[in-house]
C-alpha cells in the first residue's frame, strides 16, 4: 500500500508538467453519453454545450442519454438545475459516462440516511437536517459547539470555555426524558454508534445529518428516540492527488470577566454587613486606609486583585490540518493529519520547576481506503483516531476560576516571603487561595486515545435480480485514557494578626497546616473497546416511475469497560438490533416509507428484552401535479409530508435491574470495647428487581418544503409532537415506612414534547458581476410538558410539578422589599425561611395561611435550557474576497442566582469576595425599590430570609451572540500554478465574538448559578489553507 | 470472477451468523448474592442481623444531626447546650421553631428500615438453612432482631407519637391498600412494644437452655452492644414511663388527634395505673439485674470531691463499665464530638489537637449544677459568689489559678460537664507553653479566630471530652438513669415509698454530695409530692445532663415552653477582659406547642390518604 500511494504522488506530481498534446488533430466525431446523479440514476434534462460555442448542444433524454456533434478537442459543459456545473474535455472520448453532483441542499442532493442509506432530498418523507460540512469548520476544539443556531432542532449549549472541558451540551429537540435517562443523541459516525462527535476534525467531515422523528429513527429502535446524529467522514476521489493544508493560529480572551468588588469596596460592604447583622464592623478606618495607601506594608495590610493575578488578557490556539486524496477508479484513499492545541488563560509561576500549564492538545489523523475487488464487490477500510493530551494545575483550573471569585481580597497576600503560601485552615482544608492553587499545587496530565477502526465489505448482487446488495460491517474501536497526578499540598502560613512582627522586626508567621514541597505520585487508567458486527441486505430498484428501496439489517454491538472493579459492570453492554425499511415512489411525486426496528440489550429482563419499534412516513411534491400548475410561478416546489411512529430510548442506570440483589457491605455494626472490636459488614437487599425496560415515544411530525422566488429562497418547516412514555425513575409517591432502602424504580414517567423548527435559506444572489449574497437561518423552538412522575401529589395545585416543563424550579414569589418595620408587622409572617429585617425581601403568601413557608413555594423558572434557539447569517462574496456573518442567540432560559450573585459574603469567615454590582442593594440611605441585592447581611442567618429562591434571583439568560465571522480571499492560482497549487485563500475567523444580553455578570451561557465557572472564549485567527 | 463472489458471500454470511447467535445478550454476572443467599450461611445471617443494628444512631455525630449517622440534634435542641455560632446546625431551627414539617423525615425513614429488615429476619430465622447456625443462635439472633425493632418503633413513638405499626413487609411492587395503612393509636403502640420485649426477653431466657455458655444478661460472645435481658426489660420500663408521662396520658391538646375513621391516637383519659405499671417495670428490672448485673461506676480517692469527678467522668469513658446497659459500640462519631468540645486553641503547637468548640454550654444549665456542699446557687447559705476572681484550684488542674468566681468550688459534676474561660486544658499535647483557651473575644479561642468555630455562650460541653478522635461507645441507658426513671415514676404512684429518696440519695452519694436526710450532713428532706418531684427533676438535669435525655423529659412533662423556649444566656464572647465576664443574651428561642410532636414527613401524608398530621403541622 504505502509503495502504490507513493507512486501516485510521484505520478501526481509529474502530471503537473505541463506537456505538449498539441499534435492531436481536431477531428469532427460524434459523442454519446450518459449522465447520472451518484445514485446511479440518469438524470433527464441536462443540457449540454460545447464550450464558448453556446449555440451547439443537446439535452439528455428520459435516459439520460445524450448524443452530439463535434471536435474531439472540444470541452463539454453539462447543467441542470440543482446541479453543480460539470467541465469535461472530450479528449477523443467517444462514450462518455458523467456523474453530476447535486448542488447541496437542493432537491437533488442526495444525502444519507440512516444504516448507510442515500436517498434524493425530495426523497424524505422524515424529518432530517443536513448541514453542510463547511459550516462546522471553524477553528474551534469540539464540533458540538457550533450546533446551536445552524441546524434547526438542535437545542445548545456551550457551559464551559477551559480548554479540554469547552464542548456544547446538546438535545435534538430539547431534552425529552428526565429523571437522570440519557437525554442525548445517538451518534453514528461512519455507521458506527459509540463513537465521539467532539473528537472529529471538522474538516475531515463529509456530511453531518441529523434524524429528528419516528420515520428516521425507528430502525434504531430503543436508542433512537433522543434523535440520531450521522456522520459521514470524508472519503477517497478518483484521480491525481490532491492535497490540502489548512492551518490557522488565534488568540483567545474571554467573553466576558465578571467583575470583582476591588479592595475597598469589599471591605465597606462588609462592615456594613456585620453592621446590619448586629456585629461589630471587622475593618476600622485606620485598617482601610493603610491597605488603600499602597504604601503599607502588603504582608501586613494585604489587597489583592486575584483575578488580574491569575489570568492573562490573551492565549492562543492553534489549527493544523493536511490531508491528501485521491486514487484510482479501483482504488480511492482519503488520509488527514490535524492538530490542534489550546492554552487556557490562567498564568503559570516561573518559578517552579515542573509544568501546571492548563494546555489541551489533539492529534486527529484518517485514513479512509475503499477498493473495488472485483466489479461488484467493494471493500473498505476505515480508521481514524485521536491522541489528546490535557495538563492542568494539581487542584483543577475549574476550581482555581471559582476561588478567585472567592478570595478575600484583604486576607492575605498571594504568597508570604520565602516562598510560603499563604491561608489558614479549616480543620485540614485550606481556605482558599486561587494563586496557590493554580501554581502550586503540581500538575495532573491526562491523556487519551482512541482508535476507530472499521472494515465494509460490499458486493452487488445484479446477477441474481438486479438492484439486490449486501453489505457486511465489522469495526473495533478501542478506546484508553491514562493519568498522572504529581499533587502536591504544601505547608500553608498565615501572619498572626495580633503580633504581625517578631522582636527582629520579621514577619511571625504561624504554620496553620503542615504539609509537604514535595510532589506525590497517583496514577489511573481507564478505557473501553468496542464491536460493532452489521450485516445488510438491500434491493434498490426503478421500474420506470416507480422506485423500490427495501433493506433488512442485522447489527450487534458490544461495549466493554475492562477498567471496571466489578463483574457486572465489566460484562459487556450489548445490543442486538434487526431493522428494516421499505420505501416506495412514484414519480418523485408521492412517497411512501415504513420502518421498524426490532432491538434488544442484555440490561433488560429476559422475558422482555427485544422491543418493536415500527414507523410510517408519506410526502407528497404538490408541485409536481397539474393541479398545481396556477401556482408554479410561486411555488416552484411545495411538498408534504408526515410520520408517525415509535422510537425507543434507553433509561436505567441500574445494571441488570430486573435482578433482585443482596450486598454483604452494607452499613453493618461494630461491637465491644477499643482493643476487643468485632466489626460486622451489614448483609441487605442493594437492589429491588423491577420489571425495567426502555422508555417509548410516539412522535408525529408534519413536513412542510417549500421554494419560491425562482427556487432560491426555499423554506423546511417541521411541526412535532411527541409523547414519551415508560421513562425509567424512582417511585416517590411509595411510603417510607416500608422501610426499603431505595423506593421501587420502574417505568412510569411520561412527558410530552411539542414544538417547531425550520430552516430558511436564501441561494447566493448576484447583486453585480463581482458580488453575490446569501442567507441562511433557522430556528428551533420547543416545549415539554411533565405528565407523571410518580410523586405524591402536592396539597396545593400551585406546588404540583405535573404540567409544567420539567427542569422548572419552584420557589417563592418576591413582592419587593420591606421599606418598614410596620410593614414587616402586617404582612404574613417569614420567620419560618429567616427573621426578616427592613430592607429584606418581602414574599407572596400563596395560600393565605399568614405564614410564608415552604407551602408557598411555586413554580418561579423554566431553568437553564433554552425553549428557543435560533441562528441566521449570511454570505458576501466581492470577487475574490468573502465574508460570512452567522448569529446565534437564545431565549427562554433562565437561571436563579445563588452563592455571591444572591448573598454577598456567602463564603462565610474571610472567604467570599463579592460582585461589584453588590454596591447595587438597598440601604438606610438609598431605599431602592428593585436594586439588584436586598439589605447586605452578614452570615446565611442574617440573610436566610433573601436567600431562598424566589423571583427575585430568576434571572433572564436570553441572548444574541455574534458566533462567527469568516472573512477571506481567494489567492489567484496563476501566479503560484508552477507550485502547483490548484487554490488558496488566507482568511479571519472569529468565534463569539460579541454577546448582547440582559444579564451582565458574567457570559450566560455557562452553566454557573454563581459564576464561578471558567468563562467561554473568544477566538479570532488568522489562517492559510490551499489546495495542491 | 462469480465464484469469488460467491466466496464473499459465503464468508459474509459465516461471520454474521457466527456472531448472531441467539446467546449474545444471554449474559448474567455469576458472582452476584441473591436474596436466598442470606440465610444460607452463618456469616450472612449474622450480617442481615448487622443490617438491624446498623441504624442505631451514632449521636456522637449531632452537629451533622441528622445526618447519615441518624444522630439527634437533642442536646443542642434541649436547654442544656446550643449550636447557635454553627448556623446551619439543625438544633437551631428547632430551638425557634422555624423547622417545618419535612425536616424529621431522616428518622421516619431511617428507623423504619430496620423495622423491615428485623420482620423480615423473625419471619424467616427459624427456616434458616444455613448449616452453620446453631440453635442458640437461631434464638439469640431472632430475639434480638425483635428487640430492637421495638427500640426502634419506642425512639420513633418518642418523636411522633403514634406511628404506623406494620404487621408485616411491605411488598416492593405493591399499590393501594397493601401499602398504605392509618397510624396505630399511641396505647396500641405501647402494647405492641411491651409484648415485643416481654417475648425478646422471653427467648433470650430460653437461649440460656441451649447450651454453650452464653447468659442472656451478658452479650452473646462478650460482643458489647448486642442486645440482652438486660436492655428488654430496660426500654420495656422506659416505653412504660413514657406513656405514664403527661405527653401522653389523657393530653387533651391532642383531642382531634384522629384516625380519618374517627379512631383516637391519644387516650383522653389521665390513667394514673400507668405510673405503676412503669415503677413495677423498674422494679423488676432492677430487681433482677441490680447488683448481679449492674452496679454503679465509682473510683475512689483521697479527696472525696476528686473520687466523685473521677467516678462521674469515668463512667462515660470507660467504655461498657459495669454501670452500662446499653449503647451503641465503637461509635466514629467520636471524632466529630471531639472536635465539637475542643476549642480552637489558635496559636498552640501541632501536638495540641484543636477543634472547633461549637457546641455551647447555656448559662441556665451551668447555674443548676449545685456548690461543693450540696446547695444550689441560689440558695444564700452556699457560698456562690457571682463575681470577682479567685486562686482556684480545678479537679483536674495540677495547680490553683485564677478563675472566676462563679466557677469556684462548685460540685464535681460541674467539672466534668463543663469547660470555662481560662481553665486548665485536658489535652496539653506536648506544648511548651500550658494550653489554657480562651474565650474572650481577642483570646486563642476566641470570635476574632473565626466566624463557627466558637462557642456561643463562653462555655463548651465537656462531658465525655476524650484523649482523643478514636472510635468509643455512647451510651444510651445506664443504671443512673434507671434510679432515676424509678423514683419518678414512684414518686407519682406512691409518694410515700422510700425507694424514692433511696435511689436519688445513692446518685447523689456517687457525685460526692450530701445526701437528702441521710448520710453524713444531710440535707432536709423536703416535704411533698411536688418537691419530690423537683428534686429528682434537679438530680436528672446534673447527672444525665449532655446525654440525650433532657430533650425528650421536658417534652414528656409538658414544660418545655419555659425550658426549651427560654431565651439562652451567657458569657460576653465579643468582649475582651472582665466585659467578658457579663452575662448576655445570646438567643432568643421559642417552642410553640405543635414542637411537642415532630411533623411526620409531609410526604408521606400526600402519599397516603389514611395518614393524619400532628397537630400544628
Amino acid at each position: 500500500m504505502p509503495r502504490n500511494f507513493l507512486l501516485r504522488v510521484l505520478l501526481a506530481l509529474v502530471s503537473t508538467i505541463p506537456l505538449s498534446y498539441g499534435a492531436l488533430s481536431q477531428t469532427s466525431i460524434t459523442v454519446t453519453g450518459v449522465v447520472k446523479d451518484k445514485l446511479d440514476q440518469p438524470i433527464p434534462g441536462v443540457s449540454v454545450v460545447v464550450q464558448n460555442k453556446n449555440t451547439q448542444g443537446t439535452t439528455t433524454n428520459a435516459k439520460g442519454e445524450f448524443k452530439l456533434q463535434c471536435l474531439s478537442t472540444d470541452v463539454l459543459v453539462f447543467t441542470h438545475t440543482g446541479y453543480i456545473e460539470l467541465i469535461r474535455p472530450i479528449n477523443n472520448t467517444l462514450v462518455m459516462e458523467v456523474v453530476m453532483e447535486a448542488k447541496a441542499g437542493s432537491l437533488e442532493d442526495v444525502i444519507v440516511t440512516s444504516y448507510g442509506g442515500k436517498q434524493k432530498k425530495i426523497s424524505v418523507v422524515g424529518a432530517q437536517t443536513t448541514v453542510s460540512a463547511k459550516e462546522l469548520q471553524h477553528p474551534v476544539a469540539n464540533l458540538s459547539t457550533m450546533l446551536a443556531g445552524r441546524v434547526a432542532g438542535v437545542i445548545g449549549v456551550q457551559r464551559s470555555g477551559l480548554p479540554g472541558s469547552n464542548s456544547a451540551d446538546i438535545w435534538i429537540r430539547g431534552i425529552q426524558t428526565f429523571g437522570g435517562n440519557p437525554s442525548g443523541a445517538l451518534i453514528i459516525i461512519d455507521g458506527v454508534q459509540g463513537r465521539d462527535l467532539n473528537s472529529i476534525d471538522p474538516e475531515d467531515i463529509e456530511s453531518f445529518t441529523i434524524l429528528k422523528d419516528a420515520s428516521s429513527t425507528a430502525v434504531y429502535g430503543s436508542l433512537g428516540a433522543n434523535g440520531v446524529i450521522l456522520i459521514n467522514t470524508k472519503k477517497g476521489k478518483a484521480g491525481k492527488v490532491k492535497l490540502m493544508a489548512n492551518y490557522n493560529h488565534g488568540t483567545t480572551s474571554f467573553t466576558k470577566v465578571p467583575k470583582i468588588a476591588d479592595a475597598k469596596t469589599y471591605m465597606e460592604l462588609k462592615n456594613e454587613a456585620l453592621i446590619a447583622s448586629g456585629q461589630e464592623p471587622q475593618f476600622t478606618q485606620e485598617y482601610i486606609d493603610s491597605t488603600l495607601s499602597g504604601t503599607a506594608n502588603p504582608y501586613r495590610f494585604p489587597n489583592v486583585d486575584w483575578m488580574d493575578l491569575l489570568f492573562k488578557k490573551y492565549s492562543f490556539n492553534k489549527r493544523l490540518n493536511v490531508s491528501a486524496t485521491g486514487g484510482s477508479e479501483n482504488t480511492k484513499y482519503y488520509t488527514s493529519v490535524a492538530y490542534y492545541d489550546e492554552t487556557s488563560l490562567l498564568k503559570t509561576d516561573p518559578q517552579v520547576d515542573y509544568d501546571a500549564t492548563t494546555l489541551f492538545r489533539r492529534f486527529n489523523y484518517t485514513s479512509n481506503i475503499d477498493m473495488d475487488l472485483t466489479k461488484t464487490t467493494k471493500f473498505s477500510l476505515y480508521i481514524n483516531g485521536y491522541i489528546t493530551n490535557f495538563n492542568e494545575p494539581g487542584w483543577g483550573a475549574t476550581q482555581a476560576f471559582a476561588q478567585a471569585q472567592n478570595a478575600s481580597p484583604v486576607f492575605y497576600p498571594p504568597m508570604y516571603p520565602g516562598n510560603l503560601v499563604s491561608g489558614i485552615g479549616y480543620g485540614a482544608t485550606p481556605s482558599p487561595n486561587p494563586w496557590a492553587a493554580v501554581t502550586q499545587t503540581g500538575y495532573v496530565k491526562r491523556f487519551q486515545s482512541k482508535i476507530n477502526s472499521s472494515i465494509y465489505l460490499t458486493q452487488n448482487l445484479d446477477f441474481i435480480t438486479k438492484g439486490l446488495n449486501i453489505r457486511g460491517l465489522y469495526s473495533y474501536d478501542l478506546f484508553n485514557e491514562s493519568w498522572e497526578r504529581r499533587i502536591r499540598n504544601r505547608s500553608i502560613y498565615y501572619l498572626n494578626q495580633t503580633d504581625p512582627y517578631k522582636p527582629d522586626g520579621s514577619l511571625n508567621l504561624e504554620q496553620m497546616i503542615a504539609g509537604s514541597d514535595d510532589l506525590g505520585f497517583a496514577s489511573s487508567n481507564g478505557g473501553t473497546r468496542q464491536f460493532t458486527l452489521e450485516g445488510q441486505v438491500s434491493y434498490d430498484r426503478y421500474f420506470g416511475d416507480h422506485h423500490v428501496y427495501s433493506t433488512v439489517v442485522y447489527n450487534q454491538l458490544s461495549h466493554l469497560n475492562p477498567f471496571n472493579g466489578t463483574l457486572s459492570n465489566y460484562i459487556p453492554f450489548r445490543q442486538q438490533n434487526v431493522a428494516g425499511k421499505v420505501t416506495y415512489s412514484y414519480n418523485d411525486k408521492y412517497f411512501t416509507e415504513i420502518t421498524a426496528g426490532y432491538n434488544g440489550s442484555e440490561n433488560y429482563a429476559p422475558s422482555n428484552r427485544y422491543g418493536f419499534f415500527p414507523s410510517i412516513g408519506v410526502g407528497w411534491v404538490l408541485s409536481r401535479e397539474k393541479f398545481f400548475e396556477p401556482l408554479d410561478k410561486i411555488f416552484q416546489f411545495f411538498k408534504i409530508r408526515y410520520s408517525n411512529g415509535i422510537a425507543g430510548a434507553p433509561g436505567t442506570g441500574l445494571r441488570f435491574g430486573f435482578l433482585t440483589l443482596v450486598t454483604n457491605s452494607a452499613r453493618g455494626i461494630s461491637f465491644g470495647i477499643p482493643g476487643q472490636t468485632k466489626s460486622y459488614a451489614g448483609v441487605n437487599i442493594s437492589q429491588y428487581g423491577a420489571d425495567v425496560r426502555w422508555a417509548t415515544a410516539h412522535t408525529q411530525d408534519l413536513g412542510l418544503e417549500f421554494n419560491v422566488l425562482n427556487n432560491k429562497l426555499s423554506f423546511v418547516l417541521d411541526y412535532f409532537r411527541s409523547h414519551r412514555s415508560g421513562v425509567f425513575l424512582t417511585r416517590r409517591d411509595f411510603p417510607d415506612y416500608a422501610g426499603l432502602q431505595y423506593n421501587p424504580v420502574g417505568n412510569y414517567g411520561i412527558l410530552d414534547v411539542a414544538g417547531f423548527d425550520g430552516t430558511v435559506e436564501l441561494q447566493a444572489i448576484p447583486l453585480s458581476k463581482k458580488v453575490s449574497v446569501s442567507f441562511r437561518g433557522n430556528f428551533t423552538y420547543n416545549t415539554d410538558v411533565l405528565r407523571e412522575n410518580r410523586e405524591a401529589p402536592y396539597a396545593d395545585p400551585y406546588q404540583e410539578r405535573r404540567g409544567h416543563n420539567l427542569l422548572a424550579h419552584y420557589g417563592y414569589i418576591a413582592e419587593g422589599i420591606f421599606q418598614s418595620q410596620k410593614e414587616i408587622d402586617n404582612s404574613p409572617s417569614q420567620i419560618a425561611l429567616g427573621n426578616p429585617r427592613v430592607g429584606d425581601l418581602k414574599y407572596k403568601d400563596l395560600n393565605g395561611d399568614g405564614v410564608i413557608d415552604m407551602y408557598d413555594q411555586t413554580k418561579i423558572s423554566r431553568w437553564d435550557v433554552p425553549n428557543f434557539v435560533y441562528g441566521f447569517g449570511a454570505n458576501v462574496n466581492v470577487g475574490r474576497f468573502y465574508l460570512s456573518v452567522f448569529f446565534q442567540g437564545i431565549s427562554g432560559a433562565s437561571r436563579l442566582m445563588e452563592g455571591n450573585a444572591a448573598m454577598p459574603f456567602s463564603g462565610g469567615g474571610n472567604d467570599g469576595n463579592i460582585y461589584m454590582i453588590s454596591t447595587d442593594r438597598w440601604t438606610e440611605e438609598n431605599p431602592a425599590e428593585r436594586p439588584w441585592f436586598p439589605r447586605l447581611g452578614w452570615g446565611s442567618t442574617a440573610t436566610s430570609n433573601n436567600t431562598v429562591a424566589s423571583t427575585w434571583w430568576v434571572k433572564d439568560m436570553s441572548f444574541i451572540r455574534l458566533k462567527t465571522v469568516d472573512l477571506g480571499y481567494n489567492i489567484p492560482r496563476e501566479p503560484f500554478k508552477k507550485i502547483g497549487l490548484t487554490s488558496a485563500r488566507i482568511y479571519f475567523s472569529g468565534v463569539n465574538l460579541l454577546y448582547w444580553s440582559k444579564f451582565k455578570l458574567w457570559d450566560p451561557e455557562l452553566n454557573t448559578n454563581n459564576g464561578n465557572t471558567y468563562p467561554n472564549t473568544r477566538n479570532m485567527s488568522i489562517g492559510l489553507q490551499a489546495n495542491f | 470472477m462469480t465464484k469469488n463472489i460467491f466466496k464473499i458471500i459465503l464468508v459474509f454470511f459465516v461471520v454474521v451468523n457466527a456472531a448472531s447467535c441467539k446467546k449474545f445478550l444471554d449474559q448474567v454476572p455469576d458472582n452476584l448474592l441473591k436474596e436466598e443467599d442470606i440465610f444460607a450461611t452463618f456469616n450472612n445471617t449474622n450480617g442481615y442481623l448487622a443490617q438491624v443494628y446498623a441504624n442505631i444512631p451514632d449521636e456522637f455525630s449531632s452537629r451533622f444531626a441528622p445526618g447519615s449517622a441518624y444522630a439527634g440534634p437533642w442536646t443542642g435542641a434541649s436547654d442544656e447546650a446550643n449550636y447557635w455560632s454553627l448556623n446551619w446546625v439543625m438544633s437551631n431551627s428547632l430551638n425557634q421553631s422555624t423547622w417545618n414539617n419535612t425536616d424529621g423525615g431522616v428518622f421516619w425513614i431511617n428507623f423504619y428500615k430496620p423495622v423491615r429488615t428485623a420482620t423480615d429476619f423473625i419471619a424467616k430465622i427459624d427456616d434458616a438453612p444455613a448449616p452453620d447456625l446453631t440453635p442458640l443462635q437461631k434464638m439469640r439472633f431472632k430475639a434480638e432482631a425483635r428487640a430492637l425493632r421495638a427500640i426502634f418503633y419506642y425512639w420513633m413513638m418518642r418523636l411522633y407519637g403514634p406511628v404506623i405499626i406494620l404487621k408485616d413487609v411491605v411488598p416492593v411492587e405493591g399499590a393501594g391498600d397493601e401499602i398504605f395503612f392509618p397510624r396505630t393509636p399511641f396505647d396500641s403502640c405501647v402494647d405492641y412494644v411491651v409484648r415485643e420485649l416481654d417475648q425478646a426477653y422471653n427467648e433470650l431466657k430460653i437461649s440460656e437452655t441451649l447450651g454453650a455458655n452464653q447468659p442472656a444478661n451478658k452479650p452473646l460472645n462478650n460482643e458489647w452492644g448486642r442486645v440482652t435481658t438486660g436492655v428488654c426489660k430496660a426500654y420495656k420500663a422506659q416505653v412504660l414511663l413514657l406513656a405514664a408521662s403527661p405527653l401522653f396520658n389523657g393530653n387533651k391538646d391532642y383531642a382531634n388527634l384522629k384516625n380519618q375513621d374517627g379512631t383516637p391516637l391519644i387516650n383522653q383519659n389521665y390513667d394514673a395505673s400507668k405510673w405503676k405499671l412503669a415503677a413495677d417495670a423498674y422494679k423488676e428490672f432492677l430487681d433482677e439485674f441490680v447488683p448481679g448485673t449492674y452496679q454503679l461506676y465509682k473510683e475512689s480517692d483521697s479527696d472525696p470531691w476528686i473520687a466523685a469527678y473521677k467516678s462521674c467522668k469515668n463512667v462515660m469513658m470507660n467504655d461498657w463499665n459495669s454501670e452500662w446497659i446499653w449503647g451503641r459500640a465503637m461509635c466514629g462519631g467520636a471524632g466529630d464530638y471531639f472536635y465539637d468540645i475542643t476549642p480552637k486553641l489558635v496559636g498552640y503547637n501541632n501536638t495540641v489537637d484543636k477543634g472547633a468548640g461549637f457546641l455551647s454550654v447555656n448559662q441556665s444549665m451551668v447555674d443548676a449544677y449545685e456548690m461543693k456542699n450540696g446547695l444550689p446557687i441560689g440558695d444564700p447559705n452556699s457560698g456562690y459568689e457571682a463575681s470577682g476572681f479567685s486562686e482556684f484550684q480545678a479537679p483536674y488542674d495540677p495547680k490553683k489559678r485564677l478563675t472566676f468566681n462563679q466557677w469556684v468550688d462548685r460540685e464535681a459534676r460541674f467539672y466534668v460537664g463543663v469547660t470555662y474561660n481560662r481553665s486548665y486544658w485536658q489535652n496539653q499535647g506536648s506544648s511548651p507553653d500550658e494550653v489554657i483557651p480562651v474565650f474572650e473575644l481577642s483570646g486563642n479561642s476566641g470570635r476574632i479566630q473565626s466566624t463557627w468555630d466558637v462557642t456561643s455562650t463562653g462555655y463548651i460541653v465537656r462531658k465525655q471530652l476524650a484523649k482523643s478522635r478514636d472510635s468509643r461507645g455512647w451510651v444510651y441507658v445506664r443504671l443512673a438513669q434507671m434510679y432515676l426513671d424509678y423514683a419518678e415514676a414512684l414518686n407519682e404512684t406512691s409518694p410515700d415509698d422510700p425507694d424514692i429518696l433511696k435511689y436519688v440519695n445513692l446518685i447523689r452519694e456517687r457525685a460526692g454530695l450530701p445526701q437528702y436526710g441521710a448520710g453524713m450532713d444531710p440535707l432536709p428532706v423536703p416535704v411533698g409530692q411536688d418537691a419530690i418531684r423537683n428534686i429528682i427533676r434537679h438530680e436528672r438535669q446534673i447527672e444525665l445532663a449532655f446525654e440525650n435525655v433532657r430533650y425528650f423529659d421536658l417534652r414528656r412533662w409538658k414544660i418545655a415552653p419555659q425550658t426549651m423556649g427560654a431565651d439562652v444566656y451567657g458569657m460576653n464572647i465579643f468582649a475582651d477582659g472582665d466585659a467578658f465576664y457579663q452575662k448576655v443574651l445570646v438567643q432568643k428561642r421559642r417552642f410553640l406547642p405543635r414542637d411537642y410532636l415532630w411533623a411526620i414527613p409531609n410526604s408521606e401524608i400526600l402519599k397516603n390518604k389514611y395518614l393524619v398530621q400532628n397537630p400544628g403541622w
